[in-house]
């Protein structure tokens, strides 16, 4: 039988309780919550208090907790590099980060040399990459690279705080920050490249050719929270919608069309267990459909996150692509900022 | 008992005469060789340059009815807008989409204010036709003073940004179309307010599948009823009490083929 694997997680918000701790509640055989360390020691106590383990009072300690095998990173966006980095180098078997992978290119560097020191596998919290509905069309996806002519992405979804309910008793909500310094706008644009459009930006980018060039032609901020956006990318071109409004009905469609075929991916909303998205390929006006399967990206991911942590290697994608993902939603956040400040499109 | 009004026109929609007649046999019969001159309504086929053949042909006598009226000279058909305000034309279009009755059914139903739209569609036609379709679904649903802001357009598909008006308020529309074979043709609206989204996918009379309409809010999702009928036996099937088209109805569809020309679609 094998050793079950310790966790350790660095941050302990709604996202490790909301979706972490039940996927792991459903692979008790494979892992066990080892230490836990937030900056507000209030919250890893809560984690710990659901599901055992110890609460750390230091990032250092966590890292030289024997009991973690593998590190969860679920800080803020812009403490993600140095901890990714600094796991990799503390030995650890295998790191899970939140999306995005950092907060700018320059962080990924750090990832990049920490990664090539060490040979530490990473996952980005991309859940959708491991959904089973999108590894059974990527023979589709590989041919869709080369032939699309245009890719959609369209995630319309009610408010998050009913699907939380649904995946956990979370607790009260944590306390609002402090609005944004600097132009509203443009930080409500980068909130929704960087935290909604992020789920499929690297199932969006496999479209693509390797290294393709991007320009965003228009971008507008939707009320009360969305975004629409256009991208041409070289013979593509790229829709990019995502709407937050009061209505019930979750929508979350990827879809990418070549003169002759067309793939089209819908997703069950994030934080719920709905079992995975479901793939369809049309070809011919005849349309074959991939799911849905029981597991969801997020179980998916930690199969992975135990394979690799037993040394059995599991398809993930490489740093470089990872980086490359973030790369590609940062250059889209960012244009789609600069075209804001000049007044939209 | 009502005498059956006989339909003649172009040899291209002759077919199509043929099919709707079948299915309306006490309304309309298709003409025969001895009802030459004798048609009530004349179909003519929506092809360029079906204003200046319209305006050539149309009489004070008969119903003229364009099948899926297409880019065309916005000049010839702001003239037949004049002619028809003269009071020497009752024309009346058939549009596939715009006028598939789901289309007519669910403007009806969307009580909220619409704050964004966003069409995709699949074509194996041109771009600029499918985004003329999509033009025209937005007037059909209600959109105003549609202006275009951005054209992102490769070789077998466009991206275009419109601004627009919903009653009062502004709304930013997407219409995205795709040159594939892949799928039957058709064409997707989503209409968004606060707390609403109005939803319909239409699929053309290329097929004899009827168009999907709902409204969707906090509450629930309501499916419209689902109506087996295409937009052409739609509209022959109401023309005796139908109104002809206004001139300005006319000239709106004129600012449209004007609005998609200037967007240099192939």
């Amino acid at each position: 039988m094998n050793q079950r694997i310790g966790v350790g997680f660095v941050g302990a918000g709604g996202v490790v309780r909301s979706i972490h701790l039940p996927a792991l509640a459903r692979m008790a055989d494979d892992f066990y919550v080892g230490a836990v360390w937030d900056i507000n020691p209030q919250a890893a106590e809560t984690v710990v208090a659901r599901v055992g383990g110890r609460v750390v009072e230091s990032f250092e300690e966590l890292l030289a907790d024997e009991s973690v095998d593998v590190l969860v990173v679920c800080t803020p966006a812009r403490c993600h590099a140095d901890h990714v980095a600094r796991g990799m180098r503390a030995g650890k078997r295998a790191i899970l980060c939140e999306k995005p992978l950092a907060a700018t290119i320059e962080d990924t560097q750090l990832i990049l040399e920490a990664a090539a020191e060490t040979n530490v596998p990473l996952i980005v919290g991309a859940m959708h990459r491991f959904d089973p509905a999108w590894t059974a069309v990527l023979d589709v996806v590989a041919e869709l690279r080369a032939e699309a002519t245009s890719v959609r992405s369209s995630i319309v979804l009610p408010f998050n705080a009913r699907f939380e309910q649904w995946a956990t008793e979370a607790g009260p909500p944590a306390a609002p920050g402090s609005p944004p310094e600097g132009d509203m706008s443009q930080y409500l644009m980068r909130l929704g490249v960087t935290e909604l459009a992020i789920h499929d930006m690297p199932l969006v980018r496999s479209f693509l050719p390797e290294g393709q060039e991007v320009t965003v032609t228009s971008a507008s901020l939707l009320s009360p929270f969305g975004y629409n956006i256009s991208v041409s990318a070289g013979d593509r071109v790229v829709d990019l919608f995502g709407y937050m409004n009061a209505n019930w009905a979750p929508c979350w469609e990827l879809e990418a069309i070549s003169p002759s075929t067309a793939l089209h991916v819908e997703f069950p909303p994030s934080f719920v267990r709905a079992g995975s998205g479901v793939s369809t390929v049309t070809r011919q006006s005849s349309s074959q459909v991939f799911g849905p399967a029981q597991k969801n990206g997020y179980e998916k991911e930690w199969e992975a996150m135990r394979d690799l942590a037993r040394g059995k290697g599991a398809a993930i994608p490489s740093v470089e692509d990872v980086i490359a993902d973030f790369r590609f939603a940062l250059t889209i956040a960012e244009q789609s900022c600069a075209l804001l400040a000049k007044g939209g499109a | 008992m009502m005498e059956a009004l006989i339909i003649g026109g172009q040899p291209e929609t002759a077919a199509l005469v043929a099919d709707l007649a079948a299915t309306l046999p006490l309304s309309y019969r298709p003409a025969a060789s001895q009802d030459e001159g004798r048609s009530a309504v004349e179909f003519f086929a929506g092809d360029q340059p079906w204003a200046t053949r319209v305006a050539e042909s149309s009489s004070d006598k008969s119903w003229i009815v364009v099948v899926d009226p297409g880019l065309d000279d916005a000049d010839a058909i702001s003239s037949l807008a004049d002619k028809v305000e003269a009071g020497s034309a009752r024309i009346a279009f058939s549009e596939s989409y715009a006028g598939d009755p789901a289309v007519e059914l669910l403007r009806g139903q969307i009580a909220f204010a619409v704050t964004s739209c966003k069409m995709h569609g699949v074509t194996s036609g041109s771009l600029a036709g499918a985004i003329f379709t999509q033009v025209r679904l937005a007037r059909a649903i209600g959109l105003r003073s549609l202006a275009a802001k951005d054209v992102c357009a490769v070789d077998g598909g466009a991206l275009v940004t419109f601004s627009a008006r919903f009653g009062e308020g502004d709304v930013q529309f997407g219409a995205l179309a795709t040159i594939s074979s892949a799928a039957a043709p058709r064409h997707v609206v989503k209409a968004y307010g606060a707390g609403d989204i109005a939803s319909l996918t239409l699929f053309g009379s290329d097929t004899a599948r009827p168009g999907e309409a709902a409204i969707i809010d906090a509450t629930g999702e309501r499916q419209l009823p689902t109506i087996y009928e295409t937009a052409h036996r739609a509209l022959l099937r109401g023309l005796r009490e139908r109104e002809p088209l206004t001139p300005q109805e006319l000239r709106d569809f004129a600012t449209d083929v004007r609005l998609v020309q200037s967007l240099d679609l192939v």
